[in-house]
Order: C-alpha cells, then structure tokens, then sequence
C-alpha cells in the first residue's frame, strides 16, 4: 500500500513533462534549435553553394558600418511609428463610437472585424488595385471630388505613405477590439459622477477614460510595434522595397539579403539587429503588464 | 427637448458609422466587384463601380487550373494539420500548467511566450539551411511543423487561461473512480472546454492559411501554398486584374468565415490572449 501510492505519486509528478513533451519538442526543433542556428550562422560567411567560413563578428562589423543599414533603420522607424500612430488613434475613434449605444451596433462591430481577417497577400493584391494609376478607385475618387486633376501613381510617388495605408487598413481591428474591451470595463457610475460635477465630455474623456485606459494602450501600442516590425507580405506585393529603396524596411532588408542575394551569413547578422530590438519591446511590454497586475490586484 | 437632442446624436452616430462600414467594406467590395467583370470593364473609362456584365469567367479559369489547384489543395493539407497538431500539443502543455506545479514553470511558459515575438527571419534563415541539408523544401511536413510551433504560444496561452477557470473537483472525483490523469483530461476537462478549443482552432487555421513567408521560402512548387500562388501576379503578357482578384477573393473567403461565424469565441479569446497573466 505505501509503495503503491509513492508509485502514484511518483507518476503524479512526470506526468506534467509528458504533456509538455510534444509542444516542447515542436517549440525546440523548430524555435530553439534554428535561433542557436542563427547565432552560429552570423559568424559564417555563407552564401549558397560555397562552402562555409568562420568569419568572427565580421558580419556584425559589416552591419555598423553598411551605410544601407542606416537608412533601413530610419525608413523601419517612419513605417513602424506611422503606422502604430495612425492605428491607435484611428482605432480610439473606432472604439469610442463602437462603444456608443445605437441600433444595429452588433452588426456593425462584426463588420469592421473584416478587414483583419483579411491575408496579408490578399490585402496586398487589393490595395495595389485600389492604388492603379489608371483605373483606380482612388484616383478616381479624388478626380471626381475635384481633391486631384490628374492621375497619381501612388506606389511610385507615395510610397511610403501608401504602405503605411494599406498596413493600417488591416491591423486597425485589433487595437480597437482591445480598446473597446477596455472602456467597456469602465464603470458607467464614473462617468455619471463626473456629469453631475458639471464635466463636459471631453473632460471625461481626458480625466476618466485615457488614464484608466493607460496600461491598456500601452501594452497594444507595444505588440502593435512588434507586429510593423514583421511586416513582410504587404511590403513584398506593393512595393518590393522600392522605388528605389525607399520602402526598404528592415525585415525586407533582411529577405532580400538572404534569399535573393543568398548572404546568409549577413543576412542572420542582420536578423539578429531585428531580434534584439524586438526584445527590448518584450522586455518593455513585460514590465508594463506586471505593474498592471500589480496596479489591478489581478 | 431631450429626444431630439438624442435624436439628433443618432444621425450623428449614423454618418460616422456610414464612413466606417465605407471604409471596412469598400476594398472587397471593389475587388470582390472587379472579380466578376471581364477585363475590358474594369480599364473602362470613365470608371463604375458597378458591375455591368457579371461574368465568372475567372473563377472558371482559376478552377480549372492545375497548379492553383494543388495550391489550393496543399494549402487546405497544411491548414488542417497545422490545426489538430496545435490542438493536441498545445491542449497537453496548457494542461500541465494550468494543473501542475513543476520546477521550472515559470522561466518555461515566458520562454514559450517568448517564441511568439522571435522575427519569423531570424528562424527562417537557419531553418532553410538545415532543410536544405535534409531535403526537406519543398514538402507538406516543412511547413505544417513550422506553422504548429509559431501557433502553439498562442495556443498554450489560451487553452491555460480557460483550464484555470474549470474547478478542478471534477477531476479529481473522477480520478478518485480510478481514471487517470489523461482521460480526466480527454473526458471531463476537454468537452468543458469548447469555447477554448475552437478559438485555438479558428486561429490555427486562419494563421496557418495566411501564411506567405514560410510559404515562399519552403516550398517550390510541389508543395507550393495558395497564398505564394496568388502572390504571383506577374503575367507574361499582360496582367489580368479579374483572374488575379478573383484568385484572391478564393483565398479570402475561407478565413473570413470562420472568424465571422466565430467572432464572438475568437474576439473574447484574443483579448485573454493579448496578455501574458
């Protein structure tokens, strides 16, 4: 009897790595394994068909003085902070008016939820449609409100801009179901209480509803940062890049360098610039949820 | 007094949702439009907005395509494994965390929840070396096992979350009758646990089927997905504007669906899901 149950017990305590066994096999060969992989690829000079050579930290020499790298850098920050700007604030609105009580408000908040759905391709494919200098809808939009008088080539004139649209387009969903689920948890009693005090509704807005909204914001503006820094589909089916460079973000930067000039070598080193900035959003976004559940109690 | 003043806040709230839906909707309206026409319509000036001549020559043409088809078909392969493996290994592992304490919990979920933030290139790279090596381009299981890992965090995540809201009385009466700690899992915690299940495998299949980077550096053509078929519009002679959306709408339509009919799981489970607890 005592031997069965330190058997039982015994069994008890391997069983939570038996059902970790298969997720954390997946998760190491297949996350663990290739980020190690990556590090050791840095230091190779290895381009395909050619054999591979040690090179030190030659790659990361390259990657502080390569002149591209700078201005990916700077084109990377306007694509990610314009679009995460644009998205919060458009997404804000959104919120507030979703969050207003009128008929048919149901229907409409499952409406909205489709662009989000959308994939990256196709999202690509139909903004460059929406962009067609000739026969585009929003050229021909603008020339028939009189905003334009002649035809604009959005992609080529307006790159940046027109990636940043398209981006926007897409993600704006999600930061507005998170912030609607935020002012939905505020008590109406608050805002009551501040009416009958005399404030009008833009100071309820700004007394009430951004400082309770603040961790909420914070910790969506931080994954919405991360998701611009992996955008990849929208930017290869609109622009590849160009004209020019001009689109050329650093995760672009990254692809073309690995897969089409086949420097994998520079182009892990280069990975690992991206990697590293994404972690210090981790790490920020990190914090910012643990003084929220300290805050909350939760 | 107050009636027209609330009244009057309706038509208010009306316009901008009017501007919303217009804003939402017109992009696949306008090319769930443009892939119905025939090709001198849509570079018809001055341009409609209208269909005048619906035709599903397109749909035809994408349909009777053989390497669309076996895009089309890989792509469902992928999808669908991709969704029973993340359900299964993710519903263990969350399992275990929600039920067990274990040394190195912990340090072991932030490292899982770590996966998810990894930039898809610094695994990419490393990982088309070494299926490179082991003649692994080019086949279903490259990319079914990719996409199960980057969908597990996610998973885990979610699938944990909801198992912490079960009372874990349940299974324990049950193993008390003498079932073991799996089918007290299977039988009594899994059935409860519908909601969660079908957010993860909502998501699954919907990031598994968007998928186009892993897609496009693994595959060649064999197991080449849908999405790097529609990706590639470049036409030898011309481009065709309605083959090419008509393609896209094909791809569209499945994942807009599924988070249609399941919004409401999806959107509750993604709020939880946003957060790390």
């Amino acid at each position: 009897m005592g031997r069965g149950r330190t058997r039982r017990r015994l069994r008890e305590r391997a069983t939570p790595f038996f059902l970790l066994l298969p997720a954390l096999a997946l998760l190491i060969a297949v996350a663990g394994f290739p980020l190690v992989g990556a590090a050791r690829i840095s230091l190779l000079q290895l381009r395909l068909n050619t054999p591979e050579r040690f090179v030190g930290v030659e790659n990361y020499r390259r990657l502080l003085t390569d002149p591209q790298i700078l201005q990916s850098l700077g084109i990377t920050a306007v694509f990610v902070l314009g679009s995460v700007a644009a998205a919060v604030v458009l997404a804000y609105l959104l919120a507030l008016l979703l969050y207003q009580d009128f008929p048919g408000r149901r229907v409409v908040r499952t409406l909205v939820l489709i662009p989000w759905t959308l994939a990256p391709v196709v999202n690509g494919i139909m903004w460059k449609s929406l962009y067609a200098p000739n026969f585009g809808p929003l050229n021909d939009v603008l020339n028939r409100v009189g905003l334009l008088s002649q035809s604009i080539s959005w992609l080529v004139d307006y790159p940046m801009a027109s990636l940043i649209l398209a981006y926007v387009w897409k993600v704006l969903p999600f930061p507005t179901l998170i912030i609607l689920a935020g002012l939905e948890s505020i008590p109406l009693e608050l805002y009551e209480a501040a009416e009958m005090d005399g404030a009008g509704s833009l100071t309820r807005f700004k007394r009430i509803t951004l400082p309770l909204q603040r961790t909420v914001t914070l910790l969506t503006v931080i994954l919405m940062l991360v998701d611009a820094l992996h955008a990849f589909a929208v930017v290869d089916i609109l622009t590849r890049g160009g004209p020019a460079d001009r689109t050329l973000v650093l995760n672009y930067a990254i692809f073309r360098t690995a897969f089409r000039y086949l420097d994998f070598g520079y182009g892990a080193a280069m990975a690992f610039a991206l990697t590293a900035l994404v972690l210090v959003l981790t790490f920020l976004y990190l914090r910012a949820q643990s003084e929220a559940v300290l805050a909350t109690g939760r | 007094m107050r009636r027209i003043r609330r009244a009057l806040k309706l038509v208010w709230i009306y316009a901008a949702v009017a501007v919303v839906l217009v804003w939402a909707l017109f992009p696949v309206f306008w090319i769930a439009g443009s892939s119905i026409r025939p090709q001198y319509e849509i570079v018809a000036t001055p341009l409609r907005y209208l269909p005048q001549t619906i035709t599903l020559q397109s749909y035809r043409i994408a349909f009777t395509d053989p390497a669309f088809l076996r895009a089309l078909r890989n792509t469902v392969t992928v999808a669908s494994l991709t969704t029973i493996l993340a359900l299964a290994a993710g519903a263990l592992a969350a399992y275990a965390f929600a039920r067990f304490e274990f040394a190195f919990k912990r340090p072991l979920f932030l490292s899982v929840f770590l996966v998810r933030m990894i930039p898809a290139f610094t695994l990419a790279i490393p990982l088309f070396v070494t299926m490179r090596r082991y003649g692994l381009i080019d086949t279903i299981a490259a990319l079914v096992l990719t996409h199960t890992t980057l969908v597990l965090p996610v998973s885990i995540l979610i699938m944990r979350t909801f198992f912490e809201t079960l009372p874990p009385a349940y299974e324990e009466a049950a193993m008390v009758d003498g079932a073991t700690r799996l089918q007290a899992m299977t039988r009594i915690v899994l059935p409860l646990s519908t909601p969660a299940l079908m957010v993860v495998a909502v998501l699954s299949m919907i990031s598994s089927w968007n998928d186009y980077l892993f897609g496009l550096l693994f595959t060649l053509s064999k197991a080449r997905t849908l999405m790097v078929a529609i990706a590639d519009v470049e036409g030898a002679f011309y481009v065709d504007y309605p083959l090419i959306v008509a393609r896209g709408m094909i791809a569209l339509i499945p994942p807009v669906v599924a988070a249609l009919v399941f919004q409401r799981y999806l959107v509750r489970g993604l709020a939880g899901g946003a957060m790390t607890q």
